[in-house]
Protein backbone atom coordinates (compact mmCIF):
# COMPACT_ATOMS: atom_id res chain seq x y z
CA UNK A 1 0.00 0.00 0.00
CA UNK A 2 1.28 3.26 -1.50
CA UNK A 3 0.51 5.70 1.24
CA UNK A 4 1.26 8.58 -1.11
CA UNK A 5 -0.86 7.12 -4.03
CA UNK A 6 -2.94 6.27 -1.40
CA UNK A 7 -3.24 2.51 -3.26
CA UNK A 8 -1.78 -0.59 -3.56
CA UNK A 9 1.31 -0.71 -5.76
CA UNK A 10 3.99 -3.48 -6.67
CA UNK A 11 7.54 -2.01 -6.16
CA UNK A 12 10.22 -3.83 -8.31
CA UNK A 13 13.20 -4.41 -5.64
CA UNK A 14 15.71 -4.02 -7.60
CA UNK A 15 14.92 -0.71 -8.84
CA UNK A 16 15.25 0.58 -4.98
CA UNK A 17 17.95 2.73 -5.20
CA UNK A 18 18.02 3.98 -1.48
CA UNK A 19 18.82 1.63 1.70
CA UNK A 20 14.81 1.02 2.85
CA UNK A 21 13.92 1.96 6.78
CA UNK A 22 11.48 0.73 8.75
CA UNK A 23 9.18 3.67 9.67
CA UNK A 24 6.59 2.43 12.55
CA UNK A 25 3.99 -0.25 12.43
CA UNK A 26 1.99 -1.54 9.37
CA UNK A 27 -1.06 0.36 9.11
CA UNK A 28 -2.75 -0.99 6.02
CA UNK A 29 -2.30 -4.85 6.71
CA UNK A 30 -3.92 -6.68 3.31
CA UNK A 31 -7.30 -7.54 3.99
CA UNK A 32 -7.78 -11.46 4.66
CA UNK A 33 -7.99 -13.61 1.43
CA UNK A 34 -5.85 -11.30 -0.66
CA UNK A 35 -4.02 -13.05 -3.24
CA UNK A 36 -1.07 -10.27 -3.30
CA UNK A 37 0.34 -12.19 -6.90
CA UNK A 38 -2.74 -11.38 -8.19
CA UNK A 39 -2.21 -7.79 -7.93
CA UNK A 40 1.48 -8.08 -9.90
CA UNK A 41 0.54 -11.02 -12.21
CA UNK A 42 -2.95 -11.12 -13.99
CA UNK A 43 -2.45 -14.11 -15.47
CA UNK A 44 -3.04 -15.74 -11.97
CA UNK A 45 -6.42 -13.83 -11.68
CA UNK A 46 -9.28 -16.35 -10.88
CA UNK A 47 -12.78 -15.30 -11.71
CA UNK A 48 -14.32 -14.47 -15.40
CA UNK A 49 -11.54 -14.74 -18.18
CA UNK A 50 -11.99 -12.08 -21.12
CA UNK A 51 -13.33 -13.71 -24.14
CA UNK A 52 -13.96 -12.55 -28.03
CA UNK A 53 -14.83 -14.08 -31.18
CA UNK A 54 -12.21 -13.08 -34.01
CA UNK A 55 -11.42 -14.09 -37.47
CA UNK A 56 -7.90 -14.74 -38.34
CA UNK A 57 -6.54 -14.95 -42.30
CA UNK A 58 -4.74 -18.68 -43.07
CA UNK A 59 -1.43 -18.84 -41.85
CA UNK A 60 -1.57 -15.75 -39.57
CA UNK A 61 -2.16 -14.96 -36.15
CA UNK A 62 0.34 -17.21 -34.77
CA UNK A 63 -0.09 -15.72 -31.25
CA UNK A 64 -4.00 -15.20 -31.27
CA UNK A 65 -4.38 -18.82 -32.38
CA UNK A 66 -2.69 -19.62 -29.00
CA UNK A 67 -5.21 -18.38 -26.90
CA UNK A 68 -7.88 -20.42 -28.68
CA UNK A 69 -8.83 -23.95 -27.45
CA UNK A 70 -10.81 -24.32 -31.62
CA UNK A 71 -9.54 -26.48 -33.84
CA UNK A 72 -8.64 -24.57 -37.09
CA UNK A 73 -5.44 -25.66 -39.38
CA UNK A 74 -3.04 -22.97 -39.32
CA UNK A 75 -3.52 -22.77 -43.23
CA UNK A 76 -6.59 -22.24 -43.04
CA UNK A 77 -9.11 -18.97 -42.38
CA UNK A 78 -11.63 -18.87 -40.37
CA UNK A 79 -13.23 -18.00 -36.97
CA UNK A 80 -12.06 -18.58 -33.39
CA UNK A 81 -13.28 -17.86 -29.63
CA UNK A 82 -10.18 -16.55 -27.56
CA UNK A 83 -9.71 -15.74 -23.72
CA UNK A 84 -7.11 -14.19 -21.81
CA UNK A 85 -7.43 -13.59 -18.24
CA UNK A 86 -6.26 -9.59 -19.08
CA UNK A 87 -7.94 -7.30 -21.60
CA UNK A 88 -4.97 -5.49 -22.26
CA UNK A 89 -3.07 -8.99 -23.22
CA UNK A 90 -6.10 -9.82 -25.69
CA UNK A 91 -5.95 -6.35 -27.50
CA UNK A 92 -1.96 -6.34 -26.81
CA UNK A 93 -2.35 -10.04 -28.83
CA UNK A 94 -4.32 -9.07 -31.65
CA UNK A 95 -3.08 -5.78 -32.78
CA UNK A 96 0.09 -7.71 -33.05
CA UNK A 97 -1.22 -9.55 -35.39
CA UNK A 98 -1.93 -6.27 -37.42
CA UNK A 99 -4.30 -7.37 -40.65
CA UNK A 100 -3.93 -10.88 -39.92
CA UNK A 101 -6.60 -11.18 -36.92
CA UNK A 102 -9.84 -9.24 -36.79
CA UNK A 103 -12.29 -9.33 -33.12
CA UNK A 104 -15.79 -9.34 -34.36
CA UNK A 105 -17.11 -9.61 -30.81
CA UNK A 106 -17.85 -7.54 -28.43
CA UNK A 107 -18.24 -4.64 -29.80
CA UNK A 108 -16.85 -2.21 -26.99
CA UNK A 109 -13.17 -4.64 -27.87
CA UNK A 110 -13.40 -4.12 -31.54
CA UNK A 111 -13.97 -0.33 -30.97
CA UNK A 112 -11.42 -0.03 -28.58
CA UNK A 113 -9.00 -1.78 -31.74
CA UNK A 114 -10.29 0.90 -34.32
CA UNK A 115 -9.33 3.35 -32.14
CA UNK A 116 -5.99 2.44 -31.60
CA UNK A 117 -5.08 1.06 -34.62
CA UNK A 118 -6.67 4.82 -35.78
CA UNK A 119 -4.13 6.69 -32.72
CA UNK A 120 -1.06 4.56 -34.19
CA UNK A 121 -2.02 5.28 -38.45
CA UNK A 122 -2.33 9.16 -37.45
CA UNK A 123 0.55 9.24 -35.33
CA UNK A 124 2.80 7.54 -37.55
CA UNK A 125 1.86 9.60 -40.85
CA UNK A 126 2.66 13.15 -39.56
CA UNK A 127 5.70 13.97 -40.86
CA UNK A 128 8.81 13.80 -38.53
CA UNK A 129 11.78 16.99 -38.98
CA UNK B 1 50.83 -17.66 -8.40
CA UNK B 2 47.46 -16.60 -10.06
CA UNK B 3 43.89 -16.11 -8.60
CA UNK B 4 42.85 -19.05 -10.66
CA UNK B 5 45.37 -21.23 -9.01
CA UNK B 6 44.69 -20.06 -5.73
CA UNK B 7 41.32 -20.76 -5.66
CA UNK B 8 41.74 -24.15 -6.85
CA UNK B 9 44.28 -24.22 -4.18
CA UNK B 10 41.86 -23.85 -1.47
CA UNK B 11 39.57 -26.28 -3.01
CA UNK B 12 42.00 -28.93 -3.20
CA UNK B 13 43.08 -28.27 0.26
CA UNK B 14 39.56 -27.89 1.97
CA UNK B 15 39.07 -31.29 0.20
CA UNK B 16 42.34 -32.97 1.49
CA UNK B 17 41.92 -33.28 4.93
CA UNK B 18 38.44 -35.34 5.14
CA UNK B 19 39.69 -37.27 2.36
CA UNK B 20 43.57 -37.69 4.46
CA UNK B 21 41.12 -39.01 7.41
CA UNK B 22 39.47 -41.45 5.01
CA UNK B 23 42.45 -42.87 3.84
CA UNK B 24 44.80 -42.56 7.24
CA UNK B 25 48.26 -43.90 6.14
CA UNK B 26 48.45 -43.08 3.04
CA UNK B 27 51.48 -42.32 1.48
CA UNK B 28 52.70 -38.49 0.13
CA UNK B 29 53.18 -39.94 -3.35
CA UNK B 30 49.49 -42.40 -3.56
CA UNK B 31 47.84 -38.38 -2.16
CA UNK B 32 49.70 -36.89 -4.69
CA UNK B 33 48.10 -38.80 -7.50
CA UNK B 34 45.02 -38.81 -6.01
CA UNK B 35 44.35 -35.27 -5.92
CA UNK B 36 46.53 -35.09 -9.77
CA UNK B 37 49.64 -32.98 -8.60
CA UNK B 38 53.24 -33.27 -7.87
CA UNK B 39 54.83 -35.12 -5.02
CA UNK B 40 56.38 -31.62 -3.78
CA UNK B 41 53.13 -29.40 -4.42
CA UNK B 42 51.33 -32.09 -1.97
CA UNK B 43 53.82 -31.53 0.77
CA UNK B 44 53.48 -27.48 0.52
CA UNK B 45 49.50 -28.30 1.04
CA UNK B 46 50.10 -30.25 4.06
CA UNK B 47 52.89 -27.36 5.50
CA UNK B 48 50.42 -24.59 5.11
CA UNK B 49 47.83 -26.73 6.62
CA UNK B 50 49.57 -27.41 10.09
CA UNK B 51 49.54 -23.96 10.56
CA UNK B 52 45.63 -23.36 9.90
CA UNK B 53 43.52 -22.79 12.68
CA UNK B 54 40.63 -21.45 14.29
CA UNK B 55 40.77 -17.87 16.11
CA UNK B 56 43.57 -18.31 18.44
CA UNK B 57 45.82 -20.11 17.31
CA UNK B 58 47.69 -21.60 19.74
CA UNK B 59 48.93 -25.30 19.08
CA UNK B 60 45.17 -26.59 20.28
CA UNK B 61 43.13 -24.91 17.81
CA UNK B 62 45.77 -25.67 14.27
CA UNK B 63 45.29 -28.14 12.55
CA UNK B 64 47.82 -31.40 13.66
CA UNK B 65 48.82 -33.49 10.72
CA UNK B 66 51.80 -36.11 11.33
CA UNK B 67 53.51 -36.72 7.27
CA UNK B 68 57.25 -36.69 7.81
CA UNK B 69 58.28 -39.72 9.84
CA UNK B 70 57.55 -42.73 8.15
CA UNK B 71 56.39 -41.29 4.55
CA UNK B 72 52.89 -41.84 5.43
CA UNK B 73 50.12 -38.93 6.43
CA UNK B 74 48.07 -39.33 9.69
CA UNK B 75 45.23 -36.67 10.40
CA UNK B 76 45.67 -36.05 14.19
CA UNK B 77 43.62 -32.70 14.85
CA UNK B 78 41.55 -31.78 11.60
CA UNK B 79 39.62 -28.78 13.79
CA UNK B 80 36.69 -28.09 12.09
CA UNK B 81 37.73 -29.84 8.10
CA UNK B 82 37.09 -33.31 8.90
CA UNK B 83 34.01 -33.80 6.67
CA UNK B 84 33.73 -32.44 3.10
CA UNK B 85 32.41 -29.00 2.54
CA UNK B 86 29.16 -28.68 2.02
CA UNK B 87 26.80 -26.52 -0.25
CA UNK B 88 24.38 -24.11 1.14
CA UNK B 89 20.70 -24.50 1.02
CA UNK B 90 20.12 -22.26 -1.32
CA UNK B 91 23.61 -22.70 -3.80
CA UNK B 92 22.42 -26.77 -4.06
CA UNK B 93 18.86 -25.19 -4.76
CA UNK B 94 20.29 -23.42 -7.81
CA UNK B 95 22.41 -25.87 -8.86
CA UNK B 96 19.57 -28.38 -9.02
CA UNK B 97 17.12 -26.19 -10.62
CA UNK B 98 19.92 -25.48 -13.18
CA UNK B 99 20.67 -29.17 -13.82
CA UNK B 100 16.78 -29.93 -13.73
CA UNK B 101 16.12 -27.31 -16.43
CA UNK B 102 19.15 -28.51 -18.71
CA UNK B 103 17.36 -31.80 -18.52
CA UNK B 104 14.87 -30.41 -20.69
CA UNK B 105 17.04 -28.77 -22.54
CA UNK B 106 17.57 -31.23 -26.15
CA UNK B 107 21.11 -31.85 -27.48
CA UNK B 108 24.42 -33.57 -26.89
CA UNK B 109 24.52 -34.05 -23.45
CA UNK B 110 24.38 -36.53 -21.25
CA UNK B 111 20.85 -36.34 -20.29
CA UNK B 112 20.88 -39.36 -17.43
CA UNK B 113 24.21 -38.03 -16.32
CA UNK B 114 21.94 -34.63 -15.50
CA UNK B 115 19.69 -36.51 -14.03
CA UNK B 116 21.84 -38.80 -11.57
CA UNK B 117 23.99 -35.47 -10.60
CA UNK B 118 20.60 -33.89 -9.36
CA UNK B 119 19.18 -36.87 -7.43
CA UNK B 120 22.78 -37.19 -6.09
CA UNK B 121 22.69 -33.12 -5.00
CA UNK B 122 18.78 -33.41 -3.68
CA UNK B 123 20.14 -36.83 -1.73
CA UNK B 124 22.94 -34.53 -0.24
CA UNK B 125 21.52 -31.46 0.94
CA UNK B 126 18.40 -33.44 2.47
CA UNK B 127 15.23 -32.09 0.65
CA UNK B 128 12.38 -32.19 2.63
CA UNK B 129 10.19 -33.08 -0.13
CA UNK B 130 12.21 -34.87 -3.04
CA UNK B 131 11.67 -34.49 -6.28
CA UNK B 132 8.70 -32.33 -5.81
CA UNK B 133 10.55 -29.54 -3.91
CA UNK B 134 12.61 -28.06 -7.12
CA UNK B 135 10.35 -28.95 -10.51
CA UNK B 136 11.51 -27.36 -13.56
CA UNK B 137 8.70 -26.96 -15.88
CA UNK B 138 9.74 -25.23 -19.24
CA UNK B 139 7.79 -24.82 -21.78
CA UNK B 140 8.76 -26.99 -24.13
CA UNK B 141 7.07 -29.90 -25.43
CA UNK B 142 8.55 -33.16 -25.11
CA UNK B 143 8.17 -34.44 -28.76
CA UNK B 144 9.71 -31.58 -29.46
CA UNK B 145 12.55 -31.70 -27.69
CA UNK B 146 13.19 -35.87 -28.15
CA UNK B 147 12.48 -34.79 -31.57
CA UNK B 148 15.38 -32.14 -31.95
CA UNK B 149 17.92 -34.49 -29.91
CA UNK B 150 17.38 -37.39 -31.94
CA UNK B 151 17.85 -35.17 -34.99
CA UNK B 152 20.70 -33.09 -33.84
CA UNK B 153 22.49 -36.70 -33.23
CA UNK B 154 21.26 -38.61 -36.22
CA UNK B 155 22.13 -35.63 -38.25
CA UNK B 156 18.77 -35.80 -40.07
CA UNK B 157 16.19 -33.46 -40.66
CA UNK B 158 12.98 -32.32 -39.23
CA UNK B 159 9.51 -30.68 -40.40
CA UNK B 160 8.29 -28.20 -38.18
CA UNK B 161 5.42 -26.42 -37.99
CA UNK B 162 6.49 -22.93 -36.37
CA UNK B 163 4.32 -19.82 -35.01
CA UNK B 164 6.71 -16.85 -36.30
CA UNK B 165 7.29 -14.27 -32.97
CA UNK B 166 8.47 -11.98 -36.17
CA UNK B 167 5.70 -12.60 -38.55
CA UNK B 168 3.12 -13.83 -36.72
CA UNK B 169 2.70 -16.58 -39.01
CA UNK B 170 2.21 -20.12 -38.91
CA UNK B 171 4.96 -22.15 -41.29
CA UNK B 172 5.51 -24.99 -42.29
CA UNK B 173 9.34 -25.78 -42.76
CA UNK B 174 12.13 -28.58 -43.57
CA UNK B 175 15.01 -27.56 -41.01
CA UNK B 176 18.60 -29.00 -40.46
CA UNK B 177 19.23 -28.97 -37.19
CA UNK B 178 22.90 -27.52 -36.07
CA UNK B 179 22.34 -27.12 -32.18
CA UNK B 180 20.48 -25.74 -29.30
CA UNK B 181 21.73 -22.87 -27.29
CA UNK B 182 20.15 -21.31 -24.57
CA UNK B 183 19.86 -17.28 -23.96
CA UNK B 184 17.90 -15.09 -21.51
CA UNK B 185 15.88 -18.53 -20.10
CA UNK B 186 14.90 -19.81 -23.38
CA UNK B 187 16.03 -22.30 -25.80
CA UNK B 188 17.37 -21.55 -29.31
CA UNK B 189 17.30 -23.96 -31.68
CA UNK B 190 20.03 -22.92 -34.65
CA UNK B 191 19.16 -24.65 -38.10
CA UNK B 192 19.25 -24.14 -41.79
CA UNK B 193 15.70 -23.36 -43.02
CA UNK B 194 15.26 -24.61 -46.52
CA UNK B 195 11.92 -22.77 -46.51
CA UNK B 196 14.10 -19.68 -46.31
CA UNK B 197 17.42 -20.90 -47.82
CA UNK B 198 19.65 -19.59 -44.92
CA UNK B 199 20.12 -20.15 -41.14
CA UNK B 200 17.49 -19.42 -38.99
CA UNK B 201 16.81 -19.52 -34.97
CA UNK B 202 13.72 -20.96 -33.59
CA UNK B 203 12.43 -20.58 -30.77
CA UNK B 204 11.51 -24.27 -29.08
CA UNK B 205 8.62 -23.36 -27.10
CA UNK B 206 7.15 -22.03 -31.04
CA UNK B 207 7.28 -24.86 -32.81
CA UNK B 208 3.74 -26.43 -32.95
CA UNK B 209 4.66 -29.54 -34.92
CA UNK B 210 7.56 -32.10 -35.62
CA UNK B 211 8.17 -34.51 -37.87
CA UNK B 212 11.51 -36.71 -39.32
CA UNK B 213 11.63 -35.21 -42.85
CA UNK B 214 11.66 -37.78 -45.53
CA UNK B 215 14.91 -37.96 -47.85
CA UNK B 216 18.79 -37.37 -47.42
CA UNK B 217 19.97 -34.12 -45.87
CA UNK B 218 21.44 -31.37 -48.77
CA UNK B 219 22.19 -28.22 -46.92
CA UNK B 220 24.07 -26.06 -49.63
CA UNK B 221 26.92 -23.65 -48.64
CA UNK B 222 25.78 -21.54 -46.21
CA UNK B 223 26.99 -17.88 -46.35
CA UNK B 224 28.09 -15.87 -43.48
CA UNK B 225 25.12 -13.65 -42.66
CA UNK B 226 27.21 -10.07 -42.50
CA UNK B 227 23.71 -8.57 -41.68
CA UNK B 228 24.20 -5.90 -38.72
CA UNK B 229 21.60 -4.87 -36.76
CA UNK B 230 19.62 -2.11 -37.23
CA UNK B 231 18.67 0.67 -34.52
CA UNK B 232 15.40 2.85 -34.06
CA UNK B 233 14.73 5.84 -31.77
CA UNK B 234 11.18 5.42 -30.11
CA UNK B 235 9.29 7.74 -27.97
CA UNK B 236 7.91 5.39 -25.37
CA UNK B 237 4.66 6.57 -23.07
CA UNK B 238 4.57 5.31 -19.48
CA UNK B 239 2.30 2.64 -19.78
CA UNK B 240 4.44 0.79 -22.07
CA UNK B 241 7.77 1.61 -20.57
CA UNK B 242 8.10 -1.08 -18.64
CA UNK B 243 8.66 -2.79 -22.36
CA UNK B 244 12.47 -0.64 -21.83
CA UNK B 245 13.64 -2.68 -19.87
CA UNK B 246 12.54 -6.15 -20.91
CA UNK B 247 13.87 -5.12 -24.57
CA UNK B 248 16.82 -3.94 -23.63
CA UNK B 249 16.41 -0.22 -24.64
CA UNK B 250 19.17 2.39 -24.13
CA UNK B 251 17.68 5.51 -22.63
CA UNK B 252 18.22 8.40 -23.80
CA UNK B 253 16.28 10.93 -21.76
CA UNK B 254 12.95 12.73 -21.12
CA UNK B 255 11.29 14.49 -23.71
CA UNK B 256 9.00 17.52 -22.98
CA UNK B 257 5.45 15.84 -23.50
CA UNK B 258 6.78 13.31 -20.59
CA UNK B 259 7.36 10.26 -23.13
CA UNK B 260 10.86 8.62 -22.72
CA UNK B 261 13.19 8.45 -25.51
CA UNK B 262 15.29 5.03 -26.42
CA UNK B 263 17.34 3.68 -28.95
CA UNK B 264 16.41 0.13 -29.65
CA UNK B 265 18.43 -2.63 -31.84
CA UNK B 266 16.37 -5.03 -34.08
CA UNK B 267 17.81 -7.46 -36.58
CA UNK B 268 13.82 -7.62 -38.79
CA UNK B 269 11.53 -4.28 -39.04
CA UNK B 270 8.68 -6.74 -39.34
CA UNK B 271 9.45 -7.45 -35.61
CA UNK B 272 9.55 -3.66 -34.44
CA UNK B 273 6.66 -2.66 -36.91
CA UNK B 274 4.52 -5.61 -35.16
CA UNK B 275 5.94 -4.17 -31.31
CA UNK B 276 4.53 -0.30 -32.07
CA UNK B 277 1.45 -2.09 -32.96
CA UNK B 278 1.17 -4.25 -30.26
CA UNK B 279 1.31 -1.35 -27.96
CA UNK B 280 -1.51 0.86 -29.14
CA UNK B 281 0.03 4.19 -30.08
CA UNK B 282 1.85 4.09 -26.54
CA UNK B 283 4.90 3.72 -28.39
CA UNK B 284 5.61 5.85 -31.53
CA UNK B 285 8.56 5.41 -34.23
CA UNK B 286 10.60 8.44 -34.07
CA UNK B 287 13.36 7.03 -36.73
CA UNK B 288 13.88 5.30 -38.92
CA UNK B 289 11.44 7.29 -41.33
CA UNK B 290 10.75 3.57 -43.71
CA UNK B 291 10.02 1.94 -39.99
CA UNK B 292 7.63 5.18 -39.46
CA UNK B 293 5.51 4.47 -43.24
CA UNK B 294 5.54 0.36 -42.60
CA UNK B 295 4.02 1.12 -39.45
CA UNK B 296 1.38 3.39 -41.22
CA UNK B 297 0.76 0.96 -43.73
CA UNK B 298 0.32 -1.89 -41.36
CA UNK B 299 -2.01 0.13 -39.32
CA UNK B 300 -4.13 0.73 -42.33
CA UNK B 301 -4.11 -2.38 -43.71
CA UNK B 302 -5.64 -3.58 -40.84
CA UNK B 303 -8.10 -1.13 -40.37
CA UNK B 304 -9.73 -1.44 -44.14
CA UNK B 305 -10.81 -4.98 -42.69
CA UNK B 306 -12.72 -2.82 -40.14
CA UNK B 307 -14.30 -0.59 -42.33
CA UNK B 308 -15.72 -3.32 -44.54
CA UNK B 309 -17.19 -5.74 -41.63
CA UNK B 310 -19.28 -2.71 -40.16
CA UNK B 311 -21.63 -4.74 -39.66
CA UNK B 312 -19.69 -6.84 -36.35
CA UNK B 313 -19.99 -3.27 -34.79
Amino acid sequence: YDRDKQGTRAFRLSRMVSDPTASGGIEHPAPSGTDLRSLIDPSSRSGERLSARVRVAAGAGAAVRRLSNDELAVDVAGELRIEAADGGALLSTVLFAGDGVEIMEPAPLRAEIVEALSRLRDMHAEARS
Amino acid sequence: MSSSTSAERLSRMLALVPWLIAHDGVTIEEAATHFGISAEQLEKDLWLLIVCGLPGYGPDQLVDIDFWDDGRIHVLDAQTLDRPLRLGADEAMTLILGLRLLEQVPGVHDRSALVSAAAKLGQAVDLPDGEAAVSAQPQIDEAVSAAVATAINLGADLMITYASGTSDIVSERRISPQQVVLADGRAYLEAYCHLAGALRTFRLDRIMKISAASGSRDIPEIAPDLSAASAAILAVEAGSSWLIDVLGAQALGTDRDGRQRVRLEYADPRWLVRLVLSRGGQIEILEPASVRIDVTDAAASALRAYAEHQSFA
